[in-house]
């Protein structure tokens, strides 16, 4: 099989984590699958490429010497953890510190100018996937494997050039990963690929924004036409819910892309959905790996809906704090743009809106924010909506928690959310507002957030989630 | 408007001539002035920022086989690339022969040019066979156009006909006769009953087939037109690799004979319908799509209209050079504010 793998930042935090990473790959190089590996920067690594760069725009060059010499460490202790063979290791090592030289060039260029454009940002926090994946190279070559690190645009994606968020340009990108990686495939080399980073036509280097290294592996996937994309975790894979709340949960082992995509949204933060979206267009399967237990098929993602009989309901999730804003207003009824306005007001003050929902009646509008923007919510809602007649009152409450039903099965099979309902109502649970899309993928309702743990436990049990 | 001719072939050279004999009539209908800033074949380029004298080019090309004796204005060993990046157009009009397994040296051509804001038409079926989805993206990602009218039926609008005129109809399916080296030989065969060998010495000396005719004769100049008019018509993504492509080589007399006594003929059809595939395949003599010689005929099939066939002469050098010259009319009218 053509698989891709990708591992996270924290699958390779320090040179005996890259080197367990190094023999997996091994391990699945000797059963004879033909790999691209797509890395992450080390742990935490990108995090504090942005605060120095932020640093150096205003001047301070001590913390730039400060940072460079913390990362020139942090990634030389890595490859020395990771790599046994002397002329390797001394290869990587003189490839670390030529990067960080670079990256000290531009982050005092940075200081010096006093100026952080986007584009100069994602050329420095790019930098980490620029770091990791020479090492995870000669980790594959240490353990006797051809391996060879390239950036995303060397290995052929290109994006437009919207700097901190770009998009790929997917058919020529498709065309130039092909082009590139076939060959390495062919001569039985394994390409560790920077994830999180590509370029423009041009060869800038551009950054994919959120869910970055995973949307990496998506696009490389589409481009080698890889039968799976395997993505590694410390976690088994999905699960039927959050262990820490129900001991009884378990591995879900195969589910569909849109399901899989109500999960990331609800707080199951495994993947980022614009990494299933792509991988879904181009029908690549998604695996979720464990690191912990290499042999385990953890969660297969697909295209293919499958529903067993009787297994409506594939997972409970819950956001666990969340504030609950009601606009309300009796001159409500049949002003078409309020339900808009109330959105734009939030989307540009940059607020992520996790639920609506509105009476028919029309005489509220009930809003899920996560807790820490809920009061500047209601602020920027009373300041742009009161006293304009339509509104009476914006109404925030808070101590809220989500708790979504989550499923493919329940389309089209009644009696789902009656029996969602009495669950709650057996374990006298209120529910304060729902909201079901048309899909049928999706019952969320929201509850008082002390009710959270038992409102999942006992929809888990309901549902049998954990037999 | 000022263009670059990569390749200085008989398609080039036509289309250098018309701009020529067309040049009032151009003028005086569209407002269009094409001035040729720059001609590149293999050994060198020739370079005029205000415009070549195309006259002089010719005639130096035709005299001594490159384009020397222009003086100054000749390089010799300057390559395409440079000339797209340094010297300032709107178009560039890549003309460089067709080779299948990577596309190139067209697909680089026309990246470079798509990648300088460059409008491109290219009759070169090389880089379009393999990567048009690519291509297409790019351009519209620069906000230039990609025309390349001229690589199906030559001077027959096969493309924009089915693009523009079929609008709001469904195609189920398109199929035609492509290659008109490949359908002189398969009449000539069952018209006057000689073999493979004879009808494709004639082809050969009449000019219809090249040397080595394995391109046109293998099924791969139709496979090609075949995925350039799917992509464009009906939105698919393919390439040449995607095509299962069987040539003329096999045919025999005794199955050309067969065929004629049930009343059918034997033609290289391309087809697309839920897959891309050409092959030899017998149809009944009465068929539209039956054409004989060199000409081409597209047939589609079409909800509700039915089956529409478009029929017209597939190559030739003036024939293409024609649709270039509607390529540029079109680039001229999209941006001409």
């Amino acid at each position: 099989m053509k698989i891709v793998m990708k591992f996270g930042g924290a699958s390779i935090a320090d040179g005996d984590k890259v080197r367990r990473v190094a023999t997996i790959v091994r391990k699945f190089s000797r059963d004879g699958h033909k790999l691209v590996i797509i890395t992450s920067a080390m742990f935490s690594v990108t995090d504090s490429l942005q605060e120095v760069a932020k640093e150096a725009s205003k001047g301070d060059k001590k913390a730039v010497h400060e940072f460079i010499e913390a990362v020139s460490v942090k990634h030389r202790r890595a490859a020395e953890g990771a790599i046994m063979d002397e002329k390797i290791l001394g290869r990587t090592l003189v490839n670390i510190s030529s990067r960080c030289d670079e990256l000290k060039n531009i982050l005092l260029g940075i200081a010096h100018i006093g100026e952080l454009t986007p584009r100069s940002l994602d050329y420095v926090v790019g930098y980490g996937e620029r770091l990791s994946a020479p090492i995870l190279e000669g980790a594959i070559e240490d353990l006797g494997m051809k391996s060879k690190a390239l950036t995303g645009g060397e290995a052929g994606i290109v994006t437009d050039d919207r700097f901190g968020d770009a998009t790929p340009l997917m058919s020529i990108t498709t065309h130039q990963v092909r082009q590139n990686l076939e060959p390495m495939l062919d001569d039985g080399t394994v390409p560790v690929i920077s994830g999180f980073i590509a370029s423009t036509q041009d060869g800038v280097q551009t950054t994919l924004g959120r869910g970055g290294s995973d949307f990496s592996a998506s696009i490389i996937g589409a481009g080698i036409k890889a039968d799976e994309v395997w993505v590694w975790k410390d976690v088994d894979g999905l699960m039927t819910a959050n262990p820490k709340i129900v001991k009884s949960a378990k591995m879900i082992s195969e589910i569909s892309f849109a399901e899989a995509m109500e999960l990331a949204h609800f707080g199951a933060e495994v993947i980022h959905p614009r990494a299933l979206e792509c991988a879904s267009r181009y029908q690549l399967p998604f695996r979720i790996k464990s690191l912990k237990d290499p042999d385990s098929a953890g969660t297969l993602i697909e295209s293919k809906v499958k529903v067993k009989s009787g297994d409506v309901v594939k997972a409970i999730t819950n956001i666990g704090d969340v504030s609950l804003i009601t606009v309300s207003g009796a001159s409500m009824v049949g002003t078409p743009r309020l339900a808009a306005k109330v959105l734009q007001i939030l989307t540009d003050e940059e607020i992520d809106v996790l639920m609506i929902s509105q009476s028919s009646s029309e005489e509220s509008i009930t809003l899920a924010i996560p807790k820490a923007m809920g009061h500047k919510s209601q602020n920027a809602l009373e300041l742009s909506l009161l006293g304009s007649k339509q509104v009476r009152e914006v109404h925030a409450e808070d101590g809220l928690s989500i708790v979504a039903v989550v499923g493919a099965g329940m389309k089209g099979t009644p009696g789902v959310a009656a029996r969602v309902f009495q669950t709650m109502a057996k374990n006298s649970v209120n529910i304060r507002a729902i909201a079901q899309g048309s899909s049928e993928l999706n019952i969320s309702f929201i509850i008082r957030k002390e009710d959270a743990k038992k409102a999942v436990e006992a929809l888990h049990n309901d549902f049998k989630l954990g037999e | 408007m000022r263009v670059i001719l990569v390749g200085f072939g008989v398609v080039g050279r036509s289309f250098a001539e018309l701009v020529e004999t067309e040049a009032r009539k151009l003028d005086r209908d569209f407002g269009l002035r094409p001035r040729i800033v720059a001609v590149v074949d293999h050994l060198g380029a020739a370079v005029a920022e205000n415009g070549l004298d195309v006259r002089k080019v010719l005639e130096s090309k035709k005299k001594s086989g490159i384009m020397e004796g222009l003086g100054e204005q000749y390089s010799a060993g300057r390559n395409a690339l440079e000339v797209i990046k340094d010297v300032e157009c709107e178009v560039v009009v890549e003309s460089t022969p067709t080779e299948l397994q990577r596309g190139e040296p067209g697909l680089s051509h026309v990246r470079a040019a798509l990648k300088e804001g460059r409008h491109v038409i290219c009759t070169n079926k090389g880089p379009l066979a393999i990567a048009m989805p690519a291509l297409m993206e790019l351009a519209n990602h620069n906000n230039v156009l990609l025309k390349f009218s001229g690589t199906v039926g030559g001077g027959t609008p096969v493309l924009d006909f089915a693009k523009k005129c079929l609008e709001g109809s469904k195609i189920r399916s398109i199929s035609g006769i492509l290659n008109g080296t490949s359908n002189f030989i398969l009449s000539k065969m069952a018209s006057e009953g000689v073999t493979m060998q004879s009808a494709l010495a004639e082809a050969q000396k009449l000019g219809y087939a090249e040397a080595d005719p394995t391109y046109d004769v293998g099924g791969f100049d139709t496979a090609c037109k075949l995925v350039i008019t799917s992509n464009y018509v009906l939105g698919t993504s393919l390439s040449i690799k995607d095509v299962r492509i069987r040539g003329i080589t096999e045919v025999s007399n005794k199955d050309v004979e067969q065929a004629k006594s049930k009343g059918s003929v034997i033609k290289l059809i391309g087809k697309v319908e839920k897959n891309a595939r050409v092959q030899p395949q017998e149809i009944p003599s009465t068929h539209p799509l039956n054409v004989s010689g060199t000409f081409n005929a597209v047939s589609f099939d079409t909800v509700p209209a039915g089956e529409i066939t478009l029929v017209g002469k597939g190559a030739g050098g003036m024939e293409t050079a024609s649709s270039v010259l509607r390529d540029l009319i079109e680039i001229r009218r999209a941006f001409a504010r």
